[in-house]
């Protein structure tokens, strides 16, 4: 559809819904356009199906919803005017909160599929370290060496991992984004670099010279760019001669512009960035560490950990190590695992106990979601106590300048990593700030105890009766049972769930492999491959919750369940963990699929959320009565 | 009340995609349809009570349906098994 039927169709939707001054709010999400209508009398659904361009009409909860398909962005660009701004100060918020996510989004997906490789090095180095310490090699001789370069892989190269990463977040075509990068660490460049004269392309162009191995601001800017332009040769450069021209000219463009113009400005931010970071370890090493100890509870319920995390990796590539994550965040983890494990010995609830346990257990090898949501944040005083101690253990860290080598899950195995350098200091020292970390954490968590643990019985192991199940969170509301970014039902890669046959709900594209309990209930059915469990609520809300597309014919290799049949089970709580790897390797996709069942014992089944959600997020609400908003 | 045995031949057997077009299917009849396996039964209206039955390939389950429309209902169920089960 070009551009001017956009506009028409705009101008009709406008009209057919009551016209401009019935339309107190629009805005759209992935396929519909999202109207509330002072008046939804006057909106005529009859014209508005009929038109060409509208596929449906639905009206669910206040919101009067027109689907119109993947396309609908370039259709409310046309209809924003039309309709004029609304003073609207909640829209206003949303759009503010819309870039704050859209950033951490960005980062995240950039940054999240290196990761494994990155650690993998790191624990190549830290090998290498042990090796050396205990005296097996020498670090003059040849396998010195070749260890070195194995190692050092992943940092030499890079650019082109983000590139790729950045590439596939960006949709534009990750093997040209690879090559590009591969143009700036290009062994002839580096000649050139080496050689240290002028360089100049057709004798007009300067090239700067500059190294980018190892460098992360530079390859990121260009390939902003690049997406860019590589979508505006795809429009300009007809379709027949496409694959040759746009590959072609793309590396023409952006080579020049990366090695002249773009290079050279992410090179300038870069070193800006080491400047601090060297200023920071140098005049406050004591400051990143200790505010990631106290605060990364908080960050994570808010998911702005994904945003700083990557601070550390970049520190990592411009430096070799890392001291504004790891340390603060393994002392945070550990922290909150005793905290979780001071309350599983003080609580008399027999069901707070067994959880308590089990996630302080999980935290302590640092996956701290359970953990957080299903004891910490609901009773309050263990996280205080972990924000005690993950600030004290931080702190310590910090001042010992303690910093490690790899980035890798922030558990106790996460001692590893502090071996590098060919000293074990690090090592001794981080693992000083975790003792510290764990008596600090304990004393606070056994006097805020004291304080707050009531010495009642209210719950007993053998009732098991939905009914005695604690409820967390507001009854008729689904809570995402991972993190991702929600797709709407009709956009699922299979056409059962799509077509709403199983019933109302979402997908969510998962960005880590954990699925907790959506609401609290009892566990209704688990799959004999692992991949799918069903949930029911107190009040009858039967959820099913399904990993990947087909992944039944994985026959549950890839998948571990935590819980069976029968089981009661709190919201937050980890209910599977699926290898994303092994679901990729297995051709499937891993969107998280979460139906509502029995979605049409309700009037209204809302779904509230759209784009990146955390573990924990309100996404589904449903209600009985219908609801005037 | 009509009923019939069928011995399952799908691979994954009654999993959540047969299951909710099972469920479908069994919306279409007035009777209340049963499914059967072993000790275990469940209303085939209810997908999670499906699902948790866990129907394997190589099960056999006992359909069951009691109402005014038992006749057609387990006599078209019976050939729907056959093509989707």
């Amino acid at each position: 559809m070009s551009k001017k039927n956009y506009k028409e169709l705009a101008a009709q939707i406008l009209i057919h819904v009551g016209g401009k001054e019935n339309v107190n709010r629009v805005y759209h999400c992935q396929t519909r356009l999202r109207f509330t209508l002072a008046d939804e009398g006057k909106a005529d659904k009859d014209a508005l199906e009929a038109l060409d361009g509208v596929r449906k009409v639905m009206i669910s909860s206040g919101v009067y919803q027109v689907v119109i398909g993947t396309d609908v962005a370039d259709l409310f660009e046309e209809l924003e005017p039309l309709v004029g701004a609304k003073p609207d100060t909640d829209e206003a918020s949303a759009q503010k909160k819309g870039i704050v996510n859209t950033i951490v989004d960005f980062v995240s997906s950039v940054f999240m599929p290196i990761i494994p490789a990155l650690s993998g090095a790191g624990m190549l180095k830290a090998l290498l370290a042990l090796l050396v310490v205990f005296n097996l090699i020498d670090s003059t001789s040849q396998t010195y060496a070749i260890f070195n370069f194995f190692s050092d892989s992943v940092f030499y190269f890079l650019p082109m991992m983000l590139a790729f990463t950045e590439a596939q977040k960006l949709k534009c075509n990750p093997i040209l984004a690879a090559s590009v990068a591969g143009i700036m660490i290009h062994p002839s460049w580096m000649a050139f670099v080496s050689e240290g004269e002028a360089v100049n392309f057709f004798g007009v162009i300067p090239f700067r010279l500059v190294s980018y191995a190892s460098s992360v601001i530079p390859i990121i800017l260009v390939i902003l760019v690049q997406a860019r332009v590589e979508k505006a040769l795809n429009k300009l450069i007809p379709k027949a001669v496409n694959m040759i021209f746009v590959p072609m000219l793309t590396f023409l463009i952006m080579g020049t512009l990366a090695l002249s113009l773009l290079g050279p400005i992410g090179n300038f931010v870069g070193s800006y960035l080491a400047i601090i970071f060297d200023f920071l370890s140098v005049n406050a090493s004591w400051a990143p560490a200790v505010l990631i100890g106290t605060f990364l509870p908080l960050m994570v319920m808010f998911g702005m950990h994904t945003a700083v995390g990557p601070l550390g990796t970049m520190q990592m590539a411009q430096l070799g190590y890392d001291s504004i994550f790891g340390p603060g965040c393994v002392c945070s983890n550990i922290a909150q695992g005793v905290a979780a494990l001071v309350v599983a010995i003080r609580t008399k609830d027999t069901k707070d106990k067994s959880l308590a346990t089990s996630s302080g257990i999980t935290a302590l090898m640092g996956i701290t979601e359970p953990v957080l949501y299903g004891v910490n944040l609901p009773k309050k005083y263990p996280l205080i106590a972990a924000m005690i101690g993950g600030g004290c253990g931080g702190l310590y860290a910090g001042l010992t300048h303690t910093h490690r080598f790899a980035t890798g899950s922030s558990g106790l195995p996460a001692v590893l990593l502090y071996i590098g350098d060919d000293t074990m200091r690090y090592f001794y020292n981080i693992i000083i700030a975790l003792i510290i970390t764990v008596i600090v954490t304990a004393v606070a968590a056994f006097v805020l105890s004291c304080k707050f643990e009531k010495g009642e019985k209210s719950s007993d192991m053998t009732v098991k009766t939905p009914a005695q199940v604690p409820v967390s969170g507001k009854p008729g509301t689904v809570y995402a049972p991972v993190r991702g970014k929600v797709v709407n039902m009709e956009d699922i890669p299979d056409e059962t769930f799509a077509s709403g046959v199983l019933g109302q709900g979402i997908g969510i594209l998962p960005s880590e492999g954990i699925v907790t309990a959506p609401f609290a209930g009892t566990i209704s059915t688990v799959a004999d491959s692992k991949h799918a469990v069903g949930i029911t609520s107190p009040d009858g809300m039967e959820l099913l919750i399904h990993v990947g597309v087909n992944t039944v014919e994985m026959k549950g290799k890839g998948f571990t369940v935590n819980v069976k049949e029968d089981d009661t089970v709190v919201a937050g709580q980890q209910l599977l963990s699926f290898d994303r790897k092994a679901i990729a390797e297995a051709g499937y996709p891993d969107i998280v699929v979460i139906m509502l069942t029995n979605a049409e014992d309700y009037e209204n089944v809302e779904i509230a959320a759209a784009g990146p959600v955390e573990e924990g997020a309100e996404i589904i609400r449903i209600s009985t009565d219908v609801e005037v908003k | 009340m009509r009923s019939f045995t069928y011995i399952i031949t799908d691979p994954v057997g009654i999993h959540a995609r047969p299951a909710g077009l099972l469920v479908k299917q069994v919306k279409n009849y007035k009777s209340t349809i049963t499914i059967e396996r072993g000790e275990k039964e469940a209303n085939a209206q209810k997908m999670m009570a499906l699902m948790g039955l866990c129907v394997k390939k190589g099960d056999t389950v006992r359909v069951k349906a009691e109402g005014a429309d038992e006749e057609q209902a387990a006599t078209e169920l019976e050939t729907w098994f056959r093509e989707h089960l």
